[in-house]
C-alpha cells in the first residue's frame, strides 16, 4: 500500500492545464479526420457518378494520338477496375484517419469524464497512426531520393 | 475544495501509457526528420523545374508543422524522463498547435478542391 502510495508521488501527473491542451488536441484531430473523410466521400462519389464525364474531359486536354490509347483503355471493364483500384485506396485512407479520429475522440471523452481507460486508448490509436505514417513517410523518401538521384 | 483537487488530478500517466508514448515520442521523431529530408529533395527538385514558388510555399508549411512535431515529441521525452509537469504542457502544447494548423489547412484546400470542381464541371458543360 505504501509501495503503491510512493509510485503514485513519482507518477507524471494530468493537472488542468493539460487537459485543457489535450482537450484542444483532440477535437482539432477530429475535425482534420472528419474533414478527410468528407472529402474522401466527395471524391468517392464524383468517381462514381461522374467517371464517365471525367474520362470525356480528359480526351480533350490529350494529343490525338494519346487520346485514342487512353480511350481504348479506359473502355469497359478497365474503367470499372480504375473505379474499384480507386475505392480500395480511399478505403485505406478512409481507415488511416479513423485511427486520427480515434486517437481525438478518446483525448475528448478522457479529458472530459476523466476517463484513464479512454487516455489509454487515445494515445494507443496515436502510436498506431505514427508508425503507420512513418513507414509511409520513409518510403517516401526513398521514392524521391531515387527519382532525383535518376 | 480538495475535492476539485482530486478530480483534476485524476489522470496519470501509467507504465503502459509511459510504454506507448516512448514509442510515440520515437516515431513522431522518425516521421519530423524524415519531414525535413522530404522538405529538402522536394526544394531541390522545386528548383530543377519550374514551380519553384508553390514548392517553397509547401515546404514552409511542412518544414513548421514537422517542428512543432519534433517539439512535441522532444519535450513529451523530457517530461516522462524526468517527471516534469510544465515540460508535458509545453509538450502537447505544441500537438495541439500541430493539428490546428493542419485543420485550418484542411478548410483552405478543402474549399479550394470545391472551387475547382465546381469550375471544372462547369467548364465540361460548356463544352
Amino acid at each position: 500500500m505504501e509501495q503503491q502510495e510512493n509510485m503514485s508521488l513519482f507518477e507524471l501527473n494530468i493537472d488542468g492545464t493539460t487537459a485543457t491542451q489535450l482537450n484542444a488536441t483532440g477535437k482539432w484531430a477530429k475535425f482534420c479526420a472528419i474533414t478527410i473523410w468528407s472529402m474522401i466521400g466527395i471524391l468517392f462519389l464524383i468517381l462514381v457518378f461522374f467517371s464517365s464525364k471525367l474520362i470525356d474531359l480528359m480526351y480533350k486536354f490529350m494529343p490525338m494520338n494519346q487520346s485514342d490509347a487512353f480511350s481504348s483503355a479506359f473502355s469497359g471493364s478497365a474503367k470499372m477496375l480504375v473505379i474499384i483500384a480507386f475505392s480500395i485506396i480511399f478505403g485505406l485512407v478512409a481507415a488511416y484517419y479513423g485511427l486520427v479520429y480515434k486517437f481525438g475522440s478518446n483525448l475528448v471523452k478522457a479529458t472530459n469524464d476523466q476517463d484513464q481507460n479512454a487516455l489509454e486508448k487515445a494515445f494507443n490509436s496515436y502510436k498506431t497512426f505514427l508508425i503507420i505514417t512513418g513507414i509511409i513517410t520513409i518510403l517516401g523518401v526513398v521514392i524521391s531520393l531515387f527519382s532525383i538521384l535518376k | 475544495m480538495e475535492q476539485n483537487q482530486s478530480e483534476i488530478f485524476n489522470l496519470s500517466v501509467t507504465p503502459s501509457l509511459r510504454n506507448n508514448m516512448f514509442t510515440i515520442v520515437t516515431w513522431a521523431k522518425l516521421c519530423a526528420i524524415c519531414g525535413f529530408v522530404s522538405g529538402g529533395l522536394s526544394l531541390i527538385s522545386g528548383i530543377k523545374g519550374d514551380n519553384l514558388f508553390g514548392t517553397l510555399i509547401s515546404t514552409a508549411i511542412g518544414v513548421f508543422l514537422n517542428i512543432l512535431l519534433l517539439n512535441f515529441a522532444t519535450k513529451l521525452s523530457v517530461a516522462l524522463n524526468t517527471n516534469d509537469e510544465g515540460t508535458l504542457v509545453e509538450s502537447f502544447s505544441n500537438l495541439r498547435r500541430y493539428y490546428l494548423i493542419t485543420g485550418i489547412l484542411m478548410i483552405i484546400v478543402s474549399v479550394i478542391i470545391v472551387i475547382a470542381l465546381v469550375a471544372l464541371f462547369a467548364f465540361a458543360a460548356t463544352r
